[in-house]
């Protein structure tokens, strides 16, 4: 029923969990597992005035330091699949629209469920869907699996 | 990993479809399966402008026939699972609004998972989230796995 899940994380508590949950599911149906982590590029902070422009170096540093922490989430969920006897990919992604990279990334690796949490580091905790989960259900071709 | 699924359905095609998987995973998982409908009120419509208003009398019989048409549907859904060997109850609602009565009928059964379809008759076939499976997903308290 389904081959290869997709799970995306934040770092969030919520997001982890869903992850956790989604290492169980591939474990039941001995499937792949794909862990994305998806930042957002330098540009886009700027834009926003997140942070101020910094010269070229201070840039490469931002996305060194930005890297290595996916890297650190990302690594807890393998860790954990690799405890399960699940295969486990880990993906890491600069894009400015978390749910497209989301969405891209199931196509090209030919995913068919994504299980996500109901909101990440951005949502309020009750009553409301987070707007990238939001935007990945209404934009997948393929199930998606939300855990709250 | 699932022990009790819950179905909602309105007889919409996508609807059956999600509830088709369903059945797949409650056989695959041997969890028991709940199908359900939630007919709103006839009150509910008349708000909402949709019939006319009649007399009073008439709203119950109007409430009867929606039920007995939900009850036709879930039967001949039930019948579908059974032949695959799933254990399937049926349940039928009069409340407003469905997405309440979903979330209420699978905490009063003890559900694990929902299975829906991402938009009902309502809605419109692409890049939008029906409003009862959205209303679910912001006030589930348990995962829901959304097809498309």
């Amino acid at each position: 029923m389904f081959t290869h899940v997709l799970t995306p994380v934040d770092g969030s508590e919520l997001s982890m969990q869903a992850a956790r949950q989604a290492i169980e599911l591939a474990k039941v149906f001995s499937a792949k597992l794909s862990v994305l982590l998806v930042s957002p590029t330098y540009k886009q902070l700027t834009d926003e005035g997140f942070v101020a422009p910094l010269a070229g170096a201070a840039r490469q540093r931002w996305k060194a330091d930005v890297a290595e922490r996916a890297k650190k989430v990302l690594g807890v969920i393998e860790a954990e699949a690799a405890k399960a006897g699940v295969k486990c990919k880990a993906v890491h992604a600069f894009h400015d629209s978390p749910h497209e990279a989301i969405i891209d990334t199931a196509n090209k690796s030919g995913c068919d469920v994504v299980v996500i949490g109901s909101h990440g580091h951005g949502g309020m905790k009750q009553f409301i869907l987070g707007s990238e989960t939001s935007r990945v259900l209404s934009h997948s071709k393929i199930p998606v699996l939300v855990y709250r | 990993m699932f022990k009790h699924i819950l179905v909602p359905l309105d007889g919409s095609g996508l609807s059956l479809k999600a509830g088709r998987r369903a059945i797949d995973l409650a056989k695959r998982e041997k969890s028991r399966l709940s199908a359900m409908m939630a007919c709103p009120t006839y009150q509910h419509l008349a708000d909402k402008g949709y019939p006319p208003p009649v007399l009073k009398a008439n709203r119950k019989g109007w409430e009867n026939d929606m039920a007995e048409r939900a009850r036709g549907i879930l039967e001949q859904f039930a019948a579908e699972a059974e032949q695959s060997g799933v254990t399937c109850a049926t349940v039928v609602v009069v409340d407003d609004p469905p997405h309440h009565a979903i979330v209420e009928t699978a905490r009063e059964n003890d559900c694990d998972l929902i299975v829906m379809g991402s938009h009902g008759h309502g809605g419109v076939k692409q890049f939008i989230l029906g409003s009862q499976t959205s209303g679910v997903l912001s006030h589930s308290k348990i995962p829901v796995l959304v097809y498309r």
